[in-house]
């Protein structure tokens, strides 16, 4: 049997804005996440991403529908600490998730609430910092550094609660190439060396190309899913949703067009591999 | 006559353990109409560059001239200066205040001490700019648009003011793919319109390939290379590598497929005329070739 | 903008000051500034000035610096000093315009604004040699058995720790819409009341918002890392008690000692 970390089964949500306007966040979405998998999330702005991923923490309780979290319903509230330390989550903005004025502090401040032993939350900030490459910062303020090591030290945060899973909801959003670079490479590092399941939401196709799977959301449903292959392979579609497509599969699709039989392919190499046959 | 820069250098917390050199000895000058793309990682000075093209922050050594005239000095003169250059700061919707959309975007115009109908018409276009029409969207309240709507409600307000140059310091941040493509055509549309130089900072070569006819790359405070984007990926990739700056994906692309032996043009800058070039050396699947 | 301000500043260092355990340097400073307090003739100031000079030098920070921090005060010192001048009995010294100044009141005058110069100086001292952290963590601990008749000492602790991590934030944040309204024509500088009032406000609205969304933003990621209140949360750094602190406390118990003795027996 395969182990999945977090379930959804025709999960809905729908909120008034304002303006006393209807929306429906999420209709019907039902999805499965195993564990050790790297996920990616795309979605134009308003397709219901970032109101998924606050299922996953327990931010949102399900309206409707259900929302299984490793092993436990997070309808019932006596389970969301649980899952809170088991589901960490970065988000956007890295000025307004950073909560002392040092950083070792903050990399402590998940530890902390879930009452564990000075002792070992010395330890966890450690392991946190390191896992990140922010280990010589550890005494620095937090807004005297660059955007990406904020994200990072927002990453060591929640990694120091030694999650299973980590959702990230847009992490790279607000960076500049350099600094999605950095938190991209420590993300794929989390994943591959330490086995720690990813769902990570991005605009960023190059992103999303290296994630296990992709999961499309349009207009709150899960429109495509599939490797990177088959959805980057559905350029037409993504394009219709205002996505982007990796260059490479872009021009290949753009061969197709013109009557080349190319396969599917997501990197240069590939395209360029494909292109030679 | 030019907005221009001359021997223009900044340190921030000058005389403090925290002294950071942002802009060095920077000579520019950039002329009525054109389109100019800044790009550079973060901290290489892009912003604060910025700041000063605007008359916002005098610089601590060299002269920015606006039309000939220091903005940064005191008077009217400087105060006219000032005013021909517009600066759309990083993330303009969190600088909106006012109760309506019209108000916001007829703060700049009321400022300039202009009549309340010549304030009316600027505000009008300015938001058909941003595809806002003020019969819609006039009266509404600028905190219950969506995130897009109410970047494009901030920069209309810059607009608004007719700036002779427009700075923008990367408006799209943030936006998702659709978005993005959106705002650049109304942003290609109006500096066709209006006759302004528009002068843009951003991340990414794509778009300075796609909107500006010269680009400034800046690395540690010193503008490296100023030139035709087309010529200076065929001229200054190694320059252009080490300011750390990413090539645009298709010119990665074209190299990978040359490596592989297709003999294309390495000059490609636009996904049609790879495709067109692929085809061409693709055997068996020319254009002329029936399949 | 506000480089210049002493008071409260924190001078980062690693001598047996710095080291002492934040509680103990609070409950010091309120035993020394309450013997200020009660001290009243040459000889207490002359001890309490020799104290203050060791504790200085101990810290190894500027007098300078100390004294500049009594600068941002000057007006309150000034006022007491003539409140007291102006308000005491006895006889009559001299006079000036409608006031009478008397020998006794002089006196108060003095010793009220001396003892203010030293409440100051003192506090400085625990500041300069205390970082805000430190500072906030040895105060919820303090706070902690109050917490039965109702006093939030956790939440109060982590009002402050939040403060001071969104302070240098919030600064840079008016700075850059103080330049984005300017950019726009808005001059917070010179024109009249009305003008000013109105560009004033298109700093305060934008600064209310980014705060209600950062608190938001900050509030949603506290929940999101296991934040459910003070209820049984530990701390990464615990206090502990080492035997400087207890050096530390004999040094001034016996200060007091010796100015309460020449209050009462001297």
């Amino acid at each position: 049997m395969r182990d999945y970390i977090i379930v959804t089964e025709n999960l809905s949500y729908s909120y008034k804005t304002a303006g006393g306007a209807q929306i429906n966040a999420l209709s019907g979405v039902s999805l499965k996440i195993e564990r050790g998998e790297f996920v990616a999330i795309v979605g134009v702005n308003g397709s219901g991403k970032s109101t998924l991923a606050k299922h996953f923490n327990a931010l949102i309780p399900p309206q409707s529908g259900k929302c299984v979290v490793c092993g436990c319903d997070c309808a019932d509230s006596q389970n969301t600490l649980l899952i809170r330390q088991n589901v960490g989550m970065v988000f956007q903005n890295p000025d307004n998730q950073i909560v002392a004025a040092l950083v070792e502090e903050d990399v402590a401040f998940g530890p902390e609430n879930i009452g564990m032993p000075p002792e070992m939350i010395r330890e966890r900030v450690r392991f946190a910092l390191a896992a990140v490459g922010m280990e010589d910062y550890r005494r620095q303020a937090p807004h005297m550094l660059s955007g990406g090591q904020k994200q990072r030290v927002a990453i060591a945060g929640v990694l120091a609660l030694q999650p299973s899973c980590m959702v990230l909801d847009e992490p790279t959003a607000m960076l500049d190439p350099l600094g999605r670079r950095e938190v991209l490479s420590a993300v794929l590092e989390l994943n591959r060396q330490k086995g720690i399941t990813i769902v990570y939401i991005t605009h960023f196709m190059r992103e999303a190309a290296l994630a296990d799977r992709i999961i499309v959301m349009d207009g709150g449903r899960a429109a495509l899913a599939g490797q990177p292959k088959e959805v980057f392979y559905q350029a037409e579609k993504l394009k219709k949703l205002g996505l982007d497509v990796p260059l490479p599969a872009d021009i290949a699709w753009r061969l197709r067009q013109k009557g080349v039989s190319v396969p599917p392919v997501v990197t240069e190499e590939e395209l360029a591999v494909a292109l030679c046959r | 006559m030019p907005l221009s820069l001359e021997n223009v250098s900044y340190v921030y917390m000058k005389g403090t353990p925290y002294e950071r050199r942002a802009v060095d000895n920077v000579s520019l000058e950039i002329q009525k109409g054109e389109f100019v793309a800044l790009i550079g990682h973060s901290g290489s000075g892009k912003s604060t560059l910025a700041q000063h093209m605007a008359g916002l922050l005098p610089p601590l050594a060299g002269q920015v001239k606006i039309d000939g005239t220091d903005p940064c000095a005191k008077g009217k003169e400087a105060l006219t200066a000032r005013r021909k250059a517009g600066l759309v700061f990083q993330y303009p919707e969190h600088q909106l205040f006012a109760e309506t959309v019209f108000d916001d975007v007829a703060f700049g115009p009321r400022n300039l001490g202009l009549a309340e109908e010549e304030v009316r018409e600027r505000a009008a276009t300015a938001l058909d700019f941003a595809q806002m029409p003020i019969e819609e969207f006039g009266a509404r309240s600028p905190f219950q648009l969506s995130g897009g709507q109410m970047r494009k409600a901030a920069i209309a307000g810059v607009i608004a003011m007719r700036p002779d140059y427009l700075i923008l310091d990367e408006p799209t941040a943030g936006f998702d793919p659709l978005a993005r493509g959106l705002f650049y055509e109304e942003l290609k549309n109006l500096h066709k319109k209006s006759g302004m130089a528009v002068i843009m900072i951003t991340h990414s070569m794509e778009e300075a390939i796609e909107l500006a006819r010269r680009l400034l790359v800046m690395s540690g405070g010193r503008i490296i290379i100023d030139g035709q984007p087309e010529r200076i990926f065929r001229e200054q990739r190694g320059e252009l590598l080490a300011a750390g700056v990413t090539a645009p994906a298709i010119v990665s692309l074209t190299d990978r497929l040359r490596a592989h032996g297709f003999s294309i043009n390495a000059d490609c800058l636009d996904a049609d005329d790879l495709v067109a070039e692929l085809l061409a050396v693709l055997p068996g699947k020319g254009p002329g070739d029936a399949r | 903008m506000l480089g210049n301000i002493t008071f409260g500043q924190y001078f980062p260092g690693d001598t047996p000051v710095h080291k002492l355990d934040p509680r103990t340097k609070i409950i010091l400073t309120i035993i020394v500034i309450a013997a200020t307090f009660t001290a009243a003739d040459f000889w207490a100031y002359s001890l309490l000035t020799a104290f203050f000079v060791f504790v200085t030098a101990l810290g190894r920070l500027s007098f300078v610096r100390l004294l500049r921090s009594v600068k941002p005060l000057w007006p309150i010192i000034l006022i007491t000093f003539f409140v007291h001048v102006f308000s005491g009995q006895g006889e009559t010294l001299f006079r000036l315009f409608i006031f009478k100044i008397t020998g006794a009141g002089l006196t108060q005058g003095i010793l009220m604004s001396l003892r203010l110069v030293f409440l100051i100086l003192f506090s400085s001292l625990m500041t300069m040699t205390t970082s805000p952290l430190e500072l906030t963590d040895g105060l919820e601990r303090l706070l902690r058995p109050f917490r039965r008749i109702g006093l939030p000492a956790h939440e109060l602790a982590m009002m402050m720790t939040i403060a001071l991590r969104f302070i240098p934030t919030l600064l840079q944040e008016t700075e850059r819409i103080m330049m984005a309204q300017s950019a726009r024509g808005a001059d917070f500088k010179s024109g009249g009341l009305t003008r000013k009032a109105r560009n004033i406000l298109t700093l305060i609205v934008p600064l209310f918002l980014s705060a209600f969304r950062r608190a938001d933003e900050l509030a949603t990621a506290m929940e999101a890392r296991c934040y459910h209140g003070g209820e049984g949360r530990t701390r990464m750094h615990e206090l502990a008690l080492a035997k400087s602190d207890a050096l530390a406390a004999l040094i001034v118990v016996f200060l007091a000692a010796v100015l309460a003795f020449i209050k009462w027996c001297g």
